[in-house]
């Protein structure tokens, strides 16, 4: 027996009990090469054995292959694209999250390395230390607390040299640190860059002293100068400060007489303790290092 | 039949199966021979062969499992959902405490006291470890730690063990390049105090668990610690975070910062000179304050010996106290200030009155002498005041009477506390009036049978110094908020003690100490006025309980006829030198010497008043 005949057969075989109600009324529609082909089939299958041989199987099976082909791509396009959108996705994240621990490694790096300096520094700008260093630049504490009066001249307090050893020779400048201070070039010709046979440290002192005076009495702009002058902590101050000693004798002598007789007198043994007096008046503020006097108003 | 029959689900396909038009209960009908195939055997047999019966019992059979699952469901969902879904959560949920950063202990100039850094700790896993020797060998020098201590910690099969506790990010990062198997961080936070012994007494220090346990530290704990935050997540079995399910974190808050009203710099002036003094008179200890004292601000507040808070462990109790708060001494003649100011306040005497004083004066059966043997004496308050006469005192207290004098001492702030909330701070004392025995009036006029810390002794000089007002001391100046803000402490509590009036006259009395014929000329400072007392008073000894030694003090003000600062020096104990005058005074003189500089106080330029001393 082929294949049809037994679709035949079986056919027959369910529509002998059930009759009418198994048929489809739809049938009609279907896409049978005869438009009568349907009342064939129909008669046939109330009976009419002679109609069977003009039933045909295979048209209506077409479009609904069809559209399950369609369905499978459809849902296996729709899976593809699923499973390409979350591998994005979770790519994407792992990325950001890369991204995120690179920025968070680099940002506890710059936040160790901020607070070590700031530990350090610290450290270095405790009260000890500072004072370590300011005696190691051969400063002293000042005895007395003692005030000048930038307005008028008036020394407030009872100056009176400071004691102690002092603990090193000055550093006078050297033609490298010239680069350094500005001030220096103008007379570095005819200053000792370095400590040489006829270096006399009271001369240095007395100059300082004179030009302490100097700035002392040439008021604001006096100051001013001395303001643009290097760190008082730098030795290098002496030296600026000698330099200074030359406008000091241009200078006006008004008025220097009275003040300069008391400075000297106060400073002809520390130099570091005026120098920085000089210096003072324009960039110290009070307590940077606990060993200097500090003028008011 | 129609042609749509074919695509059906397979089970209608089959041709083996009867199909549902047909007779009930008969055997499967014979079709054509070949038309099918061979039945299995059971099958004609079987019952269930009934469509019908077989659905029925399927139907049955399945209902029944359902419902079994449906009841299950109900139970793991219904009945106990919230408690299995909660002991499900609990399981994965993992929450951790993040620790709030400390806050920041600044000097009055924002200069940092005590910090707050990340740190770590260097932990291991011994059984990864495979060669300890070796590994103890690389980390000794970085660590500083010998390498057969380190080769044992290393040693063993413990998961989880700490190596090192407290290292810098450095030093970890430097262990951490050497690619060690086996060795790990935590992340942790130490206390650097940057200044080091530098105002150790006040800002105090903090334990292991880095909880404040001393001075400040202990005293702002809450503030300073802030509230810690948490991190909640959910972990799978390996521990690892599930990154899509829930989880939160609540952000730690840092600490509020204190900035105290200490200046670094004056304080370490104090602290080296006491110091000094104290090692040279091989005193048991010594204090210093410096106060400001219209604004009660305490600039310095120097106690030695002292110790040092990065390593807090070598340090003894009594050292790591504050002495000038925890310490109470009987104040001696520096109280005198509070008895002649009594006195002057009251109208009953000037510091011009002239008072006849004995050799020695009886009272309460007691006799009573004075430091320094004398004859019969006319001595003005004045020279009361510069002589430290404690017989004149007794005589011009005696012009109030007890009760007075107790209540201007209560006034002054004897026997109360001084508002600091200092942990270990002693009130000093004073016994009230109505149990004062006869003897306790002469006493207490001169300073003995009463004690005060040094911070309520330098306080009494600042009342004196602004014009008579007391103003509670102070130790923090501000409080710094994490978002920056600033938050000041309520405004310290002012009484008026004595008038103006006797606080200028009182000052006058105190130059006359500080002068020529006075007990304290050490104590002057060139080109300023300075007004102060010496005292030497004799010191209560808790192991013999008795008096043994002195309490060398000496209290000043400056400038005398414009006060800006007040110092107060005592010295416990000394044994080489015993006045006020001459241990105390120097250091006095150093110090205010200083911090007139630093707090840019000039001299007034006013001449001393010269009072007379002698009847």
């Amino acid at each position: 027996m082929t294949s049809t005949a037994r679709k035949h057969d079986d056919l027959l075989g369910v529509t002998d009990g059930t009759a009418a109600p198994a048929l489809d009324p739809d049938a009609a529609d279907l896409p049978i090469g005869n438009p009568d082909g349907t009342e064939y089939a129909t008669r046939g299958a109330r009976g009419h054995k002679s109609a069977r041989p003009h039933l045909r199987m295979v048209a209506p099976l077409r479009p609904e292959r069809a559209s399950r082909g369609v369905f499978a791509l459809l849902v296996t396009g729709l899976l593809g694209i699923g499973m390409v959108l979350i591998l994005v996705i979770n790519t994407s994240l792992a990325q950001g999250a890369f991204t995120v621990s690179e920025l968070q490694g680099q940002q506890a790096e710059l936040a160790q390395r901020e607070q070590a300096l700031g530990e350090q520094l610290a450290a270095a700008a405790a009260p000890d230390r500072l004072e370590a260093q300011a005696r190691a630049l051969g400063m002293v504490p000042s005895e007395n607390p003692v005030f000048l009066n930038v307005a008028n001249g008036r020394v407030l307090g009872r100056p009176k040299p400071a004691v102690g050893p002092r603990s090193v020779t000055p550093r006078l400048l050297t033609p490298a640190d010239a680069t350094v201070t500005e001030a220096v070039d103008n007379g570095a010709a005819d200053l000792p860059v370095s400590p040489g046979a006829d270096y006399d440290p009271a001369a240095v002192d007395a100059a300082a002293a004179q030009a302490a005076a100097a700035a002392a009495t040439a008021g604001d702009s006096g100051l001013d100068a001395s303001a643009s002058q290097p760190v008082p902590l730098d030795p290098s101050a002496a030296q600026a400060a000698t330099t200074d000693t030359k406008a000091a004798k241009a200078a006006d002598n008004t008025g220097k007489a009275k003040v300069a007789g008391k400075k000297k007198k106060v400073t002809e043994n520390s130099l570091w303790q005026d120098a920085t007096v000089i210096d003072m008046t324009g960039q110290l503020s009070s307590g940077d290092a606990g060993l200097v006097a500090v003028p008011v108003e | 039949m129609s042609v749509r029959a074919t695509p059906r689900p397979r089970g209608a396909y089959g041709r083996t199966q009867a199909p549902t038009g047909r007779p009930q209960g008969r055997p499967r009908p014979q079709r054509g021979p070949g038309y099918g195939r061979p039945k299995p055997p059971r099958r004609s047999t079987f019952r269930l062969a009934d469509p019908r019966r077989r659905g029925a019992v399927l139907l049955i059979a399945t209902g029944l499992v359902l419902s079994v699952f449906g009841a299950r469901l109900v139970e793991l969902q219904a009945v106990r959902g919230e408690t299995l879904a909660s002991e499900a959560l609990d399981q994965r949920l993992r929450t951790q405490e993040i620790p709030a950063m400390r806050g920041a202990i600044l000097d009055s100039a924002g200069e940092p006291l005590a910090l707050t850094m990340e740190a770590r700790n260097l932990t291991a896993d011994q059984t990864l470890v495979t060669d300890p020797a070796a590994v103890a060998d690389q980390l000794g020098p970085i660590l500083g730690v010998a390498p057969d201590v380190l080769a044992a910690r290393l040693t063993g099969d413990r998961r989880f063990i700490y190596v090192a506790k407290g290292l810098t990010p450095e030093t970890w990062d430097r262990i951490a390049a050497l690619r060690l198997p086996g060795l790990f961080s935590e992340q942790t936070s130490r206390r650097v105090y940057p200044a080091g012994d530098l105002a150790a007494n006040v800002v105090g220090f903090v334990g292991a668990d880095g909880k404040g346990l001393g001075g400040m530290e202990c005293a702002d704990e809450t503030l300073l610690a802030g509230p810690p935050g948490t991190q909640t997540y959910e972990r799978g079995p390996g521990g690892r975070v599930i990154p899509t399910a829930n989880s939160s974190v609540t952000d730690a808050q840092p600490g509020t910062s204190i900035r105290l009203t200490i200046d670094r710099d004056i304080q370490f002036v104090a602290q080296q000179a006491i110091a000094s003094t104290v090692r040279k008179a091989r005193a048991d200890s010594g204090s210093v304050v410096v106060m400001d004292p219209h604004t009660g601000q305490i600039l310095a507040l120097a106690s030695v010996p002292t110790f040092n808070p990065n390593k807090v462990a070598s340090a003894t109790d009594g050292n790591r106290g504050n002495r000038a708060l925890t310490d109470v001494f009987e104040p001696g003649s520096t109280s005198k200030v509070m008895t002649l100011s009594a006195v002057i306040n009251e109208g009953k005497a000037t510091p011009y009155s002239v008072i006849h004083v004995p050799s020695v004066l009886n009272r309460g059966g007691d006799t009573f002498h004075d430091d320094h043997p004398h004859g019969g004496l006319d001595l003005t308050l004045a020279g009361i005041m510069a002589k430290s006469s404690n017989i004149g005192t007794i005589l011009a207290s005696e012009r109030i009477g007890g009760k007075k004098l107790y209540k201007y001492a209560k006034k002054f702030g004897i026997g109360e506390p001084t508002g600091l909330n200092f942990p270990g701070e002693a009130n000093g004392y004073i016994p009230p009036h109505d149990k004062w025995s006869p003897t306790s009036m002469p006493t207490i006029a001169f300073g003995q049978g009463l004690s005060v810390n040094a911070v309520q002794a330098a306080s009494v000089f600042a009342t004196i110094a602004n014009d008579g007002v007391r103003v509670e001391p102070s130790l923090v100046s501000e409080y710094v908020l994490p978002d920056g803000t600033t938050q000041v402490p309520p405004a310290p509590k002012t009484t008026r003690v004595v008038s103006a009036a006797t606080a200028k006259q009182v000052r006058a009395m105190l130059e006359m100490v500080v002068g020529p014929g006075g007990t304290a000329p050490m104590a002057a400072i060139p080109g300023y006025r300075v007004g102060g007392k010496t005292g030497t008073a004799q010191r209560y000894s808790e192991s013999c309980g008795c008096y043994s030694g002195v309490v060398a003090s000496f209290i000043g003000i400056a400038p005398a006829d414009n006060p800006q600062l007040v110092v107060a020096v005592s010295v416990n104990n000394p044994r080489a030198g015993r006045y006020g005058g001459q241990l105390g005074g120097p250091v006095f003189q150093r110090v205010m010497t200083y911090a007139l500089q630093a707090r840019e106080v000039p001299p007034t330029g006013a001449k001393s008043p010269n009072l007379p001393l002698g009847g």
